[in-house]
């Protein structure tokens, strides 16, 4: 199986001080679900950042490794030029235009080539995955709820015709029967596209319903990987991620505080 | 009637001028402090096109209009591109600091002296007679319809348009609109452009009423409060804010003193501030959910 994603020992500051990643290794295989675990500031979200490029504003830079795209070298490349190779990511926060309907926030992306009947077409598609916005499409998207934003944040990011679809925290903040329906729309998307697809998730449980591989990132480092069904009977995993395991989370807890605390004296 | 004529006319400079303010600060959320002189420099450049190129006004507004997008393209690649991704208040303090470098420019090639450009033009600024008691000049009434064709057309082209859907996306959320491909240097600068000519077609209209010298910059400053009482990111709020500060600027110079002009756009917006700070149909700034 071929990767359509590789990113081999990436580092990337904050203001040209603050660390944020110590060489993360992670692939994507084309054609799948890949998952990206972690707790909070372990490094997720700039993972995926660096990989669909920083803007200035962010005042981030990678400072030592690669990423390499389809087989083509992308380090570093910035926005708009990572959508143009085909990778959308879907924000974690402020991901949909609050002041635009639904319709106009899936069409204030599309490109200039899908005009007309096409766009038609491409509108109806992400309307097909996604019933509910279909109901919606004449409401700002302002007025939606989180569930229904991160629906339409998806049906906007694929309007733009990914090849590569990095979803930040799929799950967070939303109620447990809505992310059933989000992965459940996402597995349809998935099996009539094919779409590779980088996951970053605080949840184990969503992440294992739909990637078939994932990554567990801690500190700003991969400190394991596997498929899912490894992953799932991996001690670890369960202890930190799934909440199942007692001794473990007590460990993690306490180690959490204690580093707080020396954080703090500093 | 005359003073609702007079009320109309007062209400059309403004918004078109406010518009400006709008456009920019929408899609950027840059103040731009030099629209006065944007303004006052479309103005000029009819001047200059009458007297270098041209005597027939209709081609000399033409060629001014044209020049006035080239300017405002150059603001935004020359100067105002540099500041995106910086701090607002870099940005809004360059275009103070260009604000005054095209003042002194334009005293520097045009002399502080004061120009009738109707009379360089041959443009017979007539007064018109609408019914027995009201009569507006030429000009103004040309300001009243260009002020509705303008907002026409800039409403129509932010809702309906891709690109203006695209300029409304940007100056809601920056960051997305950058993730899902839209450039947000063409957004700019169509934003400073439009809003450049809009001001230049304010400026010749102006100058075309009475006398043009650069000290008429302060009617950019004068319908800025039109836009902030109407909220800055509100295209129909200037207008309704243009309405509010005109009819009270001309009641007052009517009922009271005249000295008072140019103090009321001030006193509204000192009391539209106390009151409602985002304007009457802004979007209240938010603070972000963590």
């Amino acid at each position: 199986m071929t990767d359509i994603l590789e990113i081999t020992d990436l580092e990337v500051t904050y203001q040209r001080s603050i660390l944020a990643l110590h060489g993360v290794n992670l692939r994507v295989a084309k054609g799948q679900i890949t998952s990206l675990l972690g707790a909070n500031g372990a490094g997720k979200s700039t993972t995926l950042r660096a990989i669909s490029g920083f803007i200035g504003l962010d005042n981030a830079r990678v400072n030592a490794g690669r990423v390499r795209f389809l087989g083509e070298d992308i380090t570093g490349l910035q926005l708009p030029r990572t959508i143009h190779k085909g990778i959308v990511l879907v924000p974690e926060r402020d991901k949909v235009f609050t002041n635009l309907t639904v319709a106009e926030n899936l069409e204030v992306v599309a490109t200039s080539r899908e005009e007309g009947s096409k766009w038609q077409q491409i509108e109806e598609e992400i309307f097909v995955y996604f019933p509910r916005l279909a109901k919606l499409r004449n409401k700002p998207a302002g007025l939606l709820s989180g569930g229904e934003r991160q629906m339409l944040a998806i049906g906007g990011a694929l309007v733009c015709r990914p090849q590569l679809l990095l979803i930040d925290e799929l799950s967070l903040g939303l109620a447990p029967v809505i992310v059933d329906e989000i992965i459940e729309r996402l597995r349809e998307v998935h099996a009539k596209t094919e779409l590779s697809m980088l996951l970053v998730e605080q949840s184990a449980a969503v992440a294992f319903a739909l990637a078939s591989y994932g990554f567990v990132l801690e500190n700003g480092k991969v400190e394991l990987e596997g498929a899912t069904e490894d992953l799932r009977s991996n001690q670890k995993v369960l202890d930190l991620y799934l909440g199942t395991g007692s001794t473990g989370r007590a460990d993690y807890l306490a180690n959490a505080r204690r580093r707080f605390e020396e954080r703090a004296n500093v | 009637m005359q003073i609702v004529a007079n009320i109309i006319v007062l209400t059309s400079l403004y918004a078109l001028v406010a518009s400006g303010y709008v456009l920019v600060y929408k899609v950027s959320r840059v103040l731009n402090l030099a629209h006065g002189e944007l303004m006052i420099l479309g103005a000029y450049l009819l001047v200059a096109t009458s007297a270098g190129i041209t005597s027939d006004p209709l081609i000399a507004i033409a060629l001014t209009a044209v020049f006035s997008i080239i300017v405002g393209l150059s603001v935004y690649l020359l100067l105002m591109r540099e500041m995106t991704g910086q701090p607002v208040l870099a940005a809004v303090l360059t275009t103070v600091a260009l604000g005054i470098l095209l003042r002194g420019a334009m005293v520097l090639i045009w002399g502080p002296q004061q120009l009738n450009v109707a009379s360089m033009l041959s443009f017979e600024n007539a007064s018109v007679v609408l019914t027995d008691s009201i009569r507006v000049s030429t000009a103004s009434l040309w300001l009243v319809i260009c002020t509705v064709v303008v907002y026409l057309g800039l409403l129509a082209f932010l809702h309906m348009s891709r690109w203006g859907m695209r300029m409304r996306a940007s100056g809601q959320n920056p960051l997305l609109a950058a993730q899902r491909g839209i450039n947000l240097h063409t957004v700019y600068a169509l934003a400073w452009t439009l809003s450049t000519f809009s001001g230049s077609i304010a400026g010749v209209l102006v100058a075309l009423d009475s006398r043009l010298d650069v000290n008429m910059a302060v009617i950019g400053l004068k319908a800025f409060p039109a836009a902030l009482v109407g909220g800055l990111d509100s295209l129909h709020g200037a207008l309704i804010g243009a309405g509010v500060i005109a009819v009270l600027e001309v009641l007052l110079i009517h009922y009271v003193n005249p000295l008072l002009s140019d103090v009321v756009p001030f006193l509204v917006l000192i009391a539209i501030l106390i009151v409602r700070p985002w304007g009457l149909f802004g979007t209240k700034e938010e603070l972000n959910r963590v």
